[in-house]
């Protein structure tokens, strides 16, 4: 089986997995570091970001509740989406998110149409990069402030609230229910107008851009902390790089640090979400691999670049 | 024009007589309602404990809905039971015991639950005069979702079988989210018989409403939409409460079920709207995006 066709087959199975699980029994928790959104109806598990924004295992609760047994909870929570997130890295992005995987298909919606892709240039994709770190900060801020000083329940939850996954993946459950207006009160048809803006702002822009939403992505921005402490590794011989640039070309989060790195052997970049494409491009054999633990899974090879050469 | 009038003057009386007549012989009945007294349960805002049990104080009222709660105390054999949705061999609902604190002619109660639990709670009290004894209860059925790490404390071992005669609930008796607009069906019977009888429904941001069981006790009530319960946050609730009346052998039997409401989370959702939102936010991008790639000529956007 041929690298991209393995991880179109992991993504479809995990996408299938995650979307439809629960409706066969299977619950894998509260704390999954990917877009396995609560919202869809009968879904396998559930993404981490609603626990840590939420009154049951997350931030929206008094400070003083934090200590106790109800932060014991809470951080058992965060203990297990960090073991996740260490047992498997980034991978969790690029292989298993299902959110992740729609943006794949409908990148290669636009390469079937013969649409060609968008670029930002850095110093404008640098900026954007932030932006998680931001909405990280925030989903943290807000429910503490709904908490502690009686902000407006109803902002209570407020990335779910403007996810674009929150409308779209439920349309794979066969329902529009989040494309509803909720038209209870200002704040909720405010929320509700902007979440559809958003919703349609992601959706074309991964439409022109591939993995557009993973630059904005909070999820990805609370993995990357735990970067260092990953079992899975991108390993470069920066010594036999002959710098071709594949990687850098082929990188759907249009990192540049794989290309740029000449001294370290760990080319693990905060905006790279393991899919792995900059190995499968490399040309040189055995420069770029990933690695779990010492184990090498994969690594770059000419023949291979050849053979894609060949096809295409 | 005259003769019309005229016609209607010789009426007059006859027609006030016929539109009185149900008034008047309801009257004693109409007065009875009023006046009698009930219990309620009523809530207070549950509080999060730092071990992660969740505790819900609860507050016994006894008086009429239009005038000032009165004493409980003038109350005999006040007692509060609660069960956690077991069942005896008897299929009878097992209740134990729960302590009532009164304070400033008010009864308090606290539930506390460790974990996730499916709580009834039972107000039973009595009181005689002229010669008559009237039976008090009250109910109320809600769910705690508490987080706490250690297993829940030993229960008291006795179960008790309350005298409650006349029995009220509300179908379905737990609901995850109550809510309005939701269809409630209101369940009554004296011991264990199901008839008709008259049911007032006390709504703190609505008229009172009356309605009455069929004969198979039962009557169906769909709270109504509240615009003052919309402003407040997704949690903001109020509370309902169904209040039934009846007299057998000389002694009248007063019971009362409340349970809280939150905002109606389907009712006031649009999907037109919001779709024609979506599609337009959706066409111009892309027509904004078309348009700057054209220009750019393939550079950036």
């Amino acid at each position: 089986m041929k690298f991209y066709q393995l991880r179109f087959f992991i993504q479809s199975a995990c996408f299938i997995l995650l979307t439809y699980g629960g409706r066969i029994g299977v619950k894998l928790g509260h704390f999954l570091p990917c877009f396995s959104c609560p919202y869809v109806p009968g879904c396998g598990g559930h993404c981490y970001l609603m626990a840590l924004q939420g009154s049951s295992w997350g931030f929206q609760v008094p400070i003083t509740m934090l200590v106790g047994s109800y932060g014991l909870t809470s951080f058992g929570m965060l203990v297990g989406f960090i073991l996740l997130t260490v047992l498997l890295s980034k991978t969790w992005c690029g292989w298993i998110c299902p959110f992740g995987t729609l943006q794949d298909w409908i990148s290669a919606l636009r390469r079937k149409l013969g649409i060609r892709k968008s670029y930002f240039n850095w110093d404008f994709m640098d900026k954007l990069k932030s932006i998680k770190y931001i909405l990280l900060g925030l989903l943290i801020l807000i429910p503490l402030l709904i908490g502690n000083t009686g902000l407006h329940q109803d902002l209570k939850l407020p990335f779910c609230q403007l996810c674009p996954a929150k409308p779209v993946m439920p349309v794979f459950a066969g329902t529009l229910r989040h494309f509803e207006l909720n038209t209870t009160n200002t704040i909720t048809v405010v929320m509700g107008i902007l979440s559809l803006i958003l919703t349609a702002f992601f959706l074309v822009g991964m439409f022109f851009k591939d993995r557009f939403f993973c630059i904005f992505c909070p999820l990805l921005a609370l993995i990357s902390i735990f970067d260092k402490l990953g079992m899975v590794r991108l390993k470069k011989r920066v010594d036999s790089c002959i710098g071709c640039g594949n990687c850098q070309r082929v990188c759907p989060a249009d990192v540049r640090q794989v290309h740029n790195e000449k001294k370290n052997e760990d080319v693990l970049n905060t905006a790279c979400m393991e899919c792995f494409n900059c190995v499968e491009a490399c040309p040189q054999d055995n420069v770029l691999s990933a690695k779990w633990l010492k184990w090498r899974l994969f690594s770059s090879s000419g023949k291979r670049v050849a053979k894609l050469l060949k096809r295409k | 024009m005259r003769k019309k009038s005229g016609g209607l003057k010789s009426r007059l009386p006859f027609l006030l007589i016929v539109n009185l007549l149900p008034v008047l012989l309801q009257a004693d009945e109409l007065a009875w309602r009023d006046a009698d007294d009930y219990i309620q349960l009523s809530y207070r805002a549950k509080r999060k404990e730092k071990d992660g049990s969740v505790s819900l104080p609860l507050i016994i009222k006894y008086g009429c809905f239009s005038g000032e709660a009165k004493n409980i105390s003038a109350l005999k054999s006040l007692r509060a039971f609660y069960c956690t949705e077991e069942k005896g061999a008897e299929k009878d609902w097992l209740f134990r015991e729960l302590p009532v604190t009164v304070r400033n002619g008010v009864g308090h109660l606290l539930v506390r639950s460790p974990g996730t639990n499916r709580f009834t709670v039972l107000v039973t009290a009595e009181q005689a005069h002229d010669g008559r004894v009237c039976f008090y209860s009250a109910k109320t059925s809600f769910v705690l979702f508490g987080h706490a790490l250690f297993a829940e404390g030993k229960k008291p071992e006795t179960l008790l079988h309350p005298g409650n005669r006349l029995d009220i609930s509300f179908a379905p008796r737990f609901d995850y989210w109550p809510q309005t607009g939701s269809k409630i069906t209101i369940v009554t019977s004296l011991d264990g018989k199901t008839s008709a009888a008259p049911i007032r429904i006390y709504d703190e941001n609505f008229p009172v409403v009356s309605m009455k069981a069929e004969k198979n006790g039962k009557c169906v009530y769909t709270p109504p939409n509240d615009p003052e319960l919309n402003w407040n946050g997704s949690t903001a609730f109020k509370q309902m409460t169904a209040v039934v009346r009846k007299r057998q052998d000389g002694n009248c039997y007063i019971s009362s079920y409340t349970r809280i409401l939150h905002r109606s989370r389907t009712g006031n959702r649009k999907l037109l709207p919001g779709l024609v939102v979506f599609g337009a936010c959706t066409a111009s991008l892309l027509a904004l995006v078309i348009v700057k790639r054209r220009r750019s000529r393939g550079v950036g956007i």
